[in-house]
């Protein structure tokens, strides 16, 4: 098996054997299923639909995207880059027989499959919580388009974890590193709100990629404009976080 | 008399090979200009004061630090240009004795063992029976005293069953029975898989007993090196005296406290 998967499979390990990603993915989970109760008991008594059964789990997507699942990103970034620089364990992986380039890359692809792991919980989760309000015939459909807005946020989801790393490289204390991506994300979100070109060039913006997708409204070009916008961020970071992270001496 | 085991041969295969190596760091220190080569069977021994250069050089070796100036090859492979190659037959313990405090003592040598194809958990268990952790495999290393953690790390940098091996200060932090049974460990494995060793120590009795070769660094420099047979029985003194007036002679003040010369108590257990 190459040595790029082999030491994807050892960071994705890191990240699962850290009680507090197992728990946060669990509370996630939870509280998933346990709204989609509390929306339908709540529409019950209202007597008012504010959400059906087709749009909870995209509603839900639209929700976690924007704020659970860049946390989890940024903590896990921060304890394989930061967390491993500040305890000294990154040398563990760095004087084995494995480049450089193959350990920022199996980091990065662990810490893309957790966040994808992330998304498929709570898309399995919200569509089971979903089939307490779901009208008969719409389950399919529902769930079909579910996936399909779970499956175009993949992108973008991805190439945050690259800017996070990236991120990740500039701190050798992983606290340090998550309050500080934590920072920055929500100093771009607020710069989107009062600059406009902000708002059409961050790729923070396009965490919910789904939503221009799937709209209806707008045109391929549009979309595939958008696609290529976020995927060069993404190629960005990667290169320029592989270079301050070769740069590094332990 | 001091004791010795092996004798390297400089006809036998070239380990490693260090030519002109600098590292100079922001605040002057660092190595400069260091050349050296192991062969096969060798115990090399990095002798020198704190801040002489000894884990600088060991990271440059690594791979962990990047030299300024220089080339490095083990086993014939330049480890800027085939890291991969150079490092498959590799074993390392640098500076500090690092371990995942968050796993198991098991769990840290199952993530090393996928880095190479041919280690399973026989190998596994075994490494562990070897540095003596067998029966606190599943326990987590948080738990785990100074003394463990440095042998966890051992068996880190043995589990491959590598041909060469890195140990930067491995005896640092153990008791004397830690650091008896590390020593002969060393001397076993140099003996039986003709397994190369680096090892470095600012401990002059250490050296005196694992190492067949020394390397004195001090201020970033190789001021001497050659096999400790020759230097005890060319110079009629021992190693410590030896070094001392190396240092001396660089213009260093030293003083036995310094350089922490083992007590008797090292002598008494080794009988």
């Amino acid at each position: 098996m190459n040595i790029v998967i082999k030491n994807s499979i050892n960071e994705l390990n890191k990240i699962f054997l850290r009680k507090k990603n197992v728990f946060f993915l669990s509370l996630t989970a939870i509280i998933t299923f346990l709204l989609s109760i509390g929306v339908n008991l709540f529409q019950s008594k209202v007597g008012i639909t504010a959400v059906i059964g087709s749009n909870y789990s995209i509603a839900v997507l639209g929700f976690f995207v924007k704020i659970f699942l860049p946390l989890f990103i940024f903590l896990a970034a921060a304890d394989l880059f930061s967390g491993e620089l500040q305890h000294k364990t990154l040398k563990l992986s760095l004087t084995r027989p494995i480049s450089r380039f193959k350990v920022y890359l199996s980091k990065n692809l662990a810490i893309g499959t957790y966040a994808i792991i992330n998304l498929l919980v709570v898309f399995i989760v919200s569509n089971l919580g979903a089939m307490f309000f779901r009208v008969k015939g719409d389950i399919l459909i529902g769930i079909i388009r579910s996936f399909a807005a779970y499956a175009i946020d993949i992108i973008p989801a991805l190439v945050f974890t690259i800017a996070a790393v990236f991120i990740a490289q500039f701190f050798k204390s992983s606290s340090t590193a998550l309050i500080s991506s934590i920072f920055i994300y929500i100093a771009l979100y607020f710069l989107s709100m009062f600059f406009p070109m902000v708002l059409r060039l961050s790729f923070t913006n396009y965490l919910d990629l789904h939503v221009i997708v799937l709209s209806g409204n707008i045109s391929i070009l549009k979309i595939i404009n958008t696609l290529m916008m976020v995927i060069s961020y993404g190629i960005i970071f990667f290169s320029a976080g592989f270079y301050f992270f070769d740069k590094k001496n332990l | 008399m001091p004791r010795l085991v092996l004798i390297g041969d400089d006809s036998l295969e070239k380990i490693l090979e260090v030519k002109e190596v600098t590292k100079k760091y922001k605040n002057g220190r660092g190595v400069e200009n260091i050349s050296f080569d192991i062969n096969k069977g060798d115990i090399y021994g990095f002798l020198g004061p704190n801040g002489a250069g000894k884990t600088t050089l060991m990271k440059i070796i690594t791979g962990l630090s990047k030299a300024d100036k220089g080339e490095i090859k083990i086993f014939g492979y330049n480890l800027t240009n085939d890291f991969e190659k150079a490092m498959e037959k590799v074993g390392a313990m640098v500076e500090d004795a690092v371990v995942y405090e968050y796993m198991s003592a098991y769990n840290n040598l199952k993530l090393a063992a996928r880095f190479y194809p041919n280690v399973n958990k026989k190998d596994i268990e075994g490494i562990l029976e070897l540095v003596g952790l067998s029966e606190f495999k599943e326990e987590k290393v948080s738990d785990f005293s100074l003394g463990m953690k440095q042998r966890l790390s051992l068996a880190s940098a043995l589990l491959a069953s590598p041909e060469f091996v890195i140990l930067d200060e491995p005896t640092n932090g153990l008791d004397i029975e830690g650091v008896v049974e590390i020593r002969n460990t060393i001397k076993n494995l140099a003996k039986s898989k003709k397994i190369s060793f680096i090892v470095s120590s600012h401990q002059i009795h250490e050296i005196e007993l694992i190492c067949n070769r020394v390397g004195i660094i001090y201020n970033g420099k190789l001021i001497r090196e050659g096999q400790v047979s020759d230097i005890l029985n060319n110079n009629q003194e021992s190693l410590e005296d030896f070094f001392i007036r190396q240092l001396n002679e660089n213009r260093m003040s030293v003083t036995v406290d310094n350089c922490k010369v083992q007590d008797e108590e090292y002598e008494e257990l080794n009988d």
